[in-house]
């Protein structure tokens, strides 16, 4: 009996302990003066490093022989020359100074986005999508890559300019207009004279220069801002207070859109400094934004709750208008998805998504569907397609053959896995980079399952003995054994056993590897892997292939080790690839983007790098009908229903859904699909 | 013949087949279980030279050891008879009719997974093609499906094959296993269940309920060509249908409401709606796991996967049973050696022994298998890594029991009268001792059999036994709880690994009174 009061005592303890947590008190710092001698310093330095890199590629030049090396020699030398022509990192001119002749754009011409029918009001109930607690609300530093991130900056936090989701042209933000001056890689911006912080500061260009000075900082743990913020621009220059003018590495097409930075409070950083990430791990932050964290609204463990600005200085901004409805958004925690639909069948969720098969089709043949308060709804996107499939890694041996890379392709059958595991919800994927418009090559059909077209591919290989396993070997006695290295769950489970199942058919063996997600994507990175069954984001506006296939990220320099943690899992390495890489990525037009990528689509399909798998055009969910969208449902470029912020609470829906529940009252059932935005399936007309 | 010369026999009979039927390239079932082993790709790659020939060089070793073991039992056998207290336990344990009877059945139902690739399995067992003969089941070789007029580089799909046998009823016919599906691997297609019009309402064929569901149409004449996905509710089509033309592509949407159709659009410039008739004939696509259905041959139904349960389940025994036979063996050998050596010697041997025991056994049996199985990749692990794992740490057991009883024993006068006529060290503790303390050891059998059926099932379940290619109770189960919708899958496992572990208790329980020393026991 002791024992258990041990026990219950100490959970009493522990509950007290808790309860009474104390808030930690930081002594109130200010690095104004530390961050005027670090613009300084840094324009020094950085004029330095470009100074060194001339001379030492000023010195290569003269002795390179190789005709492809020095042309991509010259065009970083001319990159850093240009550095140093720009004069300083940081720069503060007067605005009389401004350039004369700049061409200003506003774009106020493109459709208002969300509908006017849109009520402002309400408090929309949702979960934590990581169905964890995030670790802090910063948005850098530590931990501050979660997945609540998005919810509370990439997709409320305003950026000098923006993208309009349906017709993707740049639009008006935090900026009222920009200009972009010939050498296409210097920007001007004009700070919207409205904007404000949600504390009342008014945005100015100081707190762009706070931008930069966080994201070069060394208190920062993530590198990946050093690097980018470093290299990718050669400054940026303040005119006045108003004027903001950011100077990029390169000549880029959408200058616009690269340039476009989002402000760091200048007041609320002014404590930023080695311990950053202790400092500001729950503190709740000014935004431009329509919706803010108030400090009451953190219940730790619990819930975050989103309160939409009073006096939003964009409410009445065109294309703001008729998004951020909700006056409050309230982020549950719910550790598991099962649970959160029970929540959502009870309505204090409003919505609830249903991209798995088993969800859509049976899990919600309910009565509250049937009887209308619950409705359903398909959506058709225009959105780069996540790029699943086989990734094969030539640094293994057999796969270094393209005919046994053509043959594997024919031996795997993804049809399969999307007609019966997926119940034909999905689409077969032809190339990598799918669902970017114009830049997707969508004339490319992939290679389709044929047991006979592999045994003929293999048989150029040299497989052409069937063993008792009917199972291809060559006459050394290899079998066509891979191992598939994948993140473990449920899902991919079945999908990788249908693969094997149909593949034996093919007469190739796929050994089943799953791991845990980390452990697999850590043996990937390594490109320890044989075949990998991966997947990423990839985002707007153009696709990248460097990253993926430059010869440079296959191996380490002079060897045959793969070179571990970069992008290039298929260990490729192609010198004439190569130089359409390096055109794909420093193109100066789109046109010249959309040739190379379709050149590199080529390449991947003809050289079969891959076994492309499936991609799905669409989201669906359900909802209770007092959630309402606009027309058309939500915005074209999009890949989950919340991120635009198109919907609205209507509290009289809600009060008569609740009312007709209790007498039992029924509305026609709603199952819509909107495919206004769905796009051609991909792949040649027969 | 005395009862080890039977063995014996029976050992030499079975040697010979498998010795046959390898060299015949024939796949005679269970025979064929000693030529199945490959070698892991780890080991391929260190001794390239052996790759071709290690699994004839394992399989001969197997009947190799069968063989010896045969002539052993030939020899050790030539006058046996068996000791009359012997004879009274094994009159005693027919006695026990709750023990005897579970007894018979396990020994009916290891029987019954003999037959093996005959009674469950995707092969033919007789195809009589064009006046040719084929038994596709019992060859090692695979038959492609262009031998019996089909596409060639493929494998022949048996089932289809029937089908289509059956259809042109020209002399030409295939004989399926009873159950034809293969324990793993062996998804079935899709089944359509067609709906049937009665006064407008639609109902699945034997059903009298109106259908609720999605429910896709065809093309008139090609089965397999969507032409239309629809909704029904209360048997009515219902709100939007899509219709798609012949490249899958969609060109059309209608509106219907209750029944009637209440709009239509066409997208620009489709062709294929208009010139073709839209298709009436509406099929519900059931997606796995599907109920049992016997004209499906799904006796039991399928899991999550499409895959046969019945099938799985049957499987699932085969590998129980194989395990158990090795992991008996293999632990008793261990256990029943260690256990006694360490008894008679005693000394600094026992000393040193008692402590490795104790180490082995602190080190947690799970971590150790986790471990295995991530170094390995999960698909190289073996039905043999596990048993050997599993065998390291559970021979502890026995010896203890072994060794308290060499202690006993070595101390008796006829230890000492055998040491006096000069019998050796292996004579006495095997030939003297071993016979005495046997029947603890008999006992104790029953009860690793548990232990091994649970433990690969509980291995399977939590994700860290065998790889998928071995049909497992495990996977089954942990599917089954995954989808309670479908409760023909957890129940059916449940049912069978229940019964199998009583029937195991009973015959268990049934030996220990048989062997127990005293006949009356009287409880306190």
């Amino acid at each position: 009996m002791s024992a258990f009061y041990k026990i219950i005592s100490c959970f009493l303890l522990l509950a007290l302990l808790c309860h009474c947590e104390k808030k930690e008190v930081f002594a109130v710092v200010d690095n104004s003066e530390e961050r005027a001698k670090f613009y300084d310093r840094h324009n020094i330095s950085a004029k330095e490093t470009a100074n060194k890199k001339i001379a030492a590629l000023k010195a290569e030049i003269t002795t390179e022989t190789d005709p492809t090396k020095l042309i991509e020699k010259q065009n970083q030398l001319a990159m850093a020359e240009k550095k140093i022509a720009d004069g300083p990192f940081f720069q503060r001119k007067e605005v009389s100074e401004l350039p004369a002749n700049l061409q200003w754009q506003t774009n106020l011409d493109d459709p208002e986005i969300g509908s006017p029918e849109a009520k402002k009001g309400g408090t929309y109930h949702t979960y934590f999508g990581g169905l964890a607690f995030p670790p802090t609300i910063r948005s850098l530093g530590r931990g501050g890559n979660n997945s609540f991130r998005s919810y509370h900056w990439d997709y409320i936090e305003m950026g000098l300019v923006g993208t309009h989701p349906n017709t993707g042209n740049l639009i008006p933000s935090i900026a009222d207009r920009w200009a972009i001056a010939e050498d296409q890689q210097t920007v001007f911006y004009h700070i919207n004279d409205k904007a404000k912080w949600s504390d009342g500061e008014e945005v100015t260009t100081e707190d762009f220069f706070m931008a930069f000075y966080v994201y070069l900082s060394p208190y920062l743990t993530e590198q990946w801002y050093r690097t980018y913020y470093g290299d990718q621009f050669n400054g940026i220059t303040a005119y006045g207070k108003d004027y903001l003018c950011v100077r990029l590495a390169n000549a880029m097409p959408r200058a616009a859109f690269f340039g476009n930075l989002v402000p760091f409070q200048t007041k609320f950083y002014r404590e930023f400094g080695p311990d950053f990430e202790e400092r500001y791990n729950w503190r709740p932050r000014p935004t431009t934004g329509a919706y803010q964290i108030l400090e009451e609204d953190i219940k730790k463990g619990q819930s975050i709750t989103l309160s939409r600005v009073k006096d939003w200085w964009a409410k009445d901004e065109k294309y703001n208008r008729y998004l951020y409805n909700p006056d409050r958004i309230e982020y549950k925690l719910i550790r598991e998805s099962e649970k959160a639909f029970v929540h959502f069948k009870r309505g204090e969720l409003e919505l609830y998504p249903l991209g798995q098969p088993k969800f859509w089709y049976e899990k919600t043949e309910i009565p509250p569907v049937f009887d209308g308060y619950i409705e359903k709804a398909t959506f058709y996107n225009d959105y780069p397609r996540s790029p699943y499939g086989l990734y094969f890694n030539q640094a293994h041996q057999p796969l270094k053959n393209r005919d046994i890379r053509i043959g594997l392709q024919h031996a795997t059958h993804w049809q399969r896995v999307i007609d019966f595991d997926l119940r034909g919800d999905a689409e077969r994927l032809h190339i990598l980079n799918d669902g970017f418009g114009k830049f997707s090559a969508t004339e490319i059909t992939t290679r389709e399952f044929s047991p006979s077209k592999a045994a003929e591919a293999f048989a150029r290989a040299g497989y052409t003995i069937k063993g008792n396993d009917g199972i291809w070997t060559n006459s050394a006695g290899e079998k066509l054994s891979f191992t598939i290295t994948y993140p473990r769950a449920a899902f991919t489970d079945t999908i990788m056993q249908r693969l094997k199942e149909e593949a034996i058919k093919a007469g190739v063996e796929y050994k089943l590897d799953g791991l845990d997600s980390t452990e697999s994507f850590q043996k990937t990175s390594q490109k320890k892997h044989e075949i990998s069954f991966s997947s990423w984001g990839i985002t707007p506006p153009f696709p990248d292939y460097f990253e993926f296939f430059h010869s440079s990220d296959a191996y380490e320099p002079g060897t045959t080790t793969p070179r571990a943690m970069t992008n290039n899992i298929f260990t490729y390495a192609n010198k004439d690839t190569d130089k359409i890489l390096e055109a794909n990525r420093n193109a100066r037009s789109e046109e010249e983007v959309v040739t190379t990528s379709r050149q590199m689509e080529e390449i991947i399909h003809n050289e079969a790098l891959w076994a492309p798998g499936f991609k799905r055009d669409f989201y669906r969910h359900a909802h209770w009908r007092w959630l309402r969208w606009p027309e058309q449902l939500n915005v074209r470029i999009s890949d989950e229903p919340e991120m635009s912020y198109v919907f609205w609470i209507d509290e009289d829906i809600k009060k008569e859904t609740l009312e007709a529940q209790r007498t039992g009252q029924t509305f026609p059932e709603v199952n819509r699909i909107y495919d206004d935005y769905r796009v051609k399936t991909g792949g040649a007309d027969e | 013949m005395t009862f080890p010369r039977k063995i014996a026999l029976l050992l030499l009979i079975i040697v010979a087949l498998a010795a046959f039927g390898h060299y015949q390239g024939l796949a005679l079932p269970s025979l064929r279980w000693f030529f199945s082993f490959e070698m892991t790709e780890g080991w391929a790659e260190k001794l390239p030279l052996l790759k071709n020939v290690y699994t004839d060089i394992i399989g001969w070793i197997l009947l190799g050891i069968l063989l010896v073991a045969a002539f052993l039992l030939w020899i050790a056998g030539h006058n046996f008879e068996w000791n009359p207290m012997t004879l009274r336990r094994l009159k005693r344990f027919r006695s026990l009719s709750r023990g005897y009877r579970s007894f018979l059945l396990l020994v009916a139902l290891i029987l019954i997974t003999l037959p093996d690739q005959a009674l469950v399995g995707r092969k033919a067992l007789v195809v009589k093609y064009d006046g040719q003969w084929f038994f596709p089941a019992f060859i090692s070789k695979n038959y492609n499906a262009d031998v019996f007029g089909g596409e060639a580089n493929q494998s022949s799909d048996y089932r289809e094959l029937k089908k289509s046998f059956s259809l042109k009823n020209d002399g030409n016919f295939v004989v399926m296993p009873l159950i034809p599906w293969d324990t793993t691997f062996d998804t079935d297609e899709l089944q359509k269940v067609s709906l049937v019009n009665r006064e407008g309402v639609y109902f699945e064929t034997d059903s009298q309920v109106p259908y609720q569901g999605l429910a896709t149409s065809y093309y008139p004449t090609e089965e397999k060509l969507k032409q239309r996905e629809a909704t029904f509710r209360k048997g009515k089509l219902q709100g939007r249908t899509t219709l798609f033309n012949r490249k899958g592509d969609p060109v059309g949407v209608e509106q219907w409401s209750d029944g009637k159709k209440t709009s239509e659009k066409f997208s620009e410039g489709s062709d294929a709606t208009t010139a073709t008739p839209v298709s009436d004939d509406y099929f519900a696509l059931k997606y796995p796991p599907t109920a049992p259905s016997w004209s499906q041959r799904h006796i039991l139904g399928t899991d999550s996967r499409g895959w046969d349960l019945f099938a799985q389940i049957y499987g699932g025994l085969q590998v129980v049973s194989k395990a158990s036979f090795l992991y008996v063996i293999l632990t008793f050998a261990i256990g029943i050696s260690m256990g006694l050596i360490s008894g008679y010697f005693g000394g600094l041997f026992d000393l040193i022994l008692q402590r490795l025991i104790e180490i082995l056994s602190n080190i947690p049996f799970l971590f150790v298998v986790m471990i295995i199985a991530s170094r390995l990749g999960r698909d190289s692990v073996s039905i043999m890594s596990i048993i050997l794992v599993m065998g390291i740490f559970s021979w502890i057991g026995v010896s203890i029991y072994k060794r308290t009883a060499a202690l006993k024993e070595r101390e008796r006068d006829y230890v000492a009268a055998a040491r006096v006529l000069g019998a050796g060290t292996p004579r006495i503790i095997f030939r003297h001792i071993l016979p005495n303390v046997l029947s603890t050891t008999i006992t104790l059998i029953p009860f690793s059999v548990t232990a091994v059926a649970t433990s690969l099932t509980a291995l399977d379940f939590i994700g860290f036994g065998l790889p998928d290619r071995y049909p497992s109770w495990g996977t089954l189960l942990a599917d089954g709880l995954a989808n309670l919708e479908a409760p023909w899958i957890v129940s059916s496992v449940f049912v069978v690994l229940v019964t199998i572990l009583l029937l195991i208790t009973f015959v268990g329980e049934a030996i220990r009174e048989a062997f127990d020393p005293k006949k009356f026991t009287t409880y306190h």
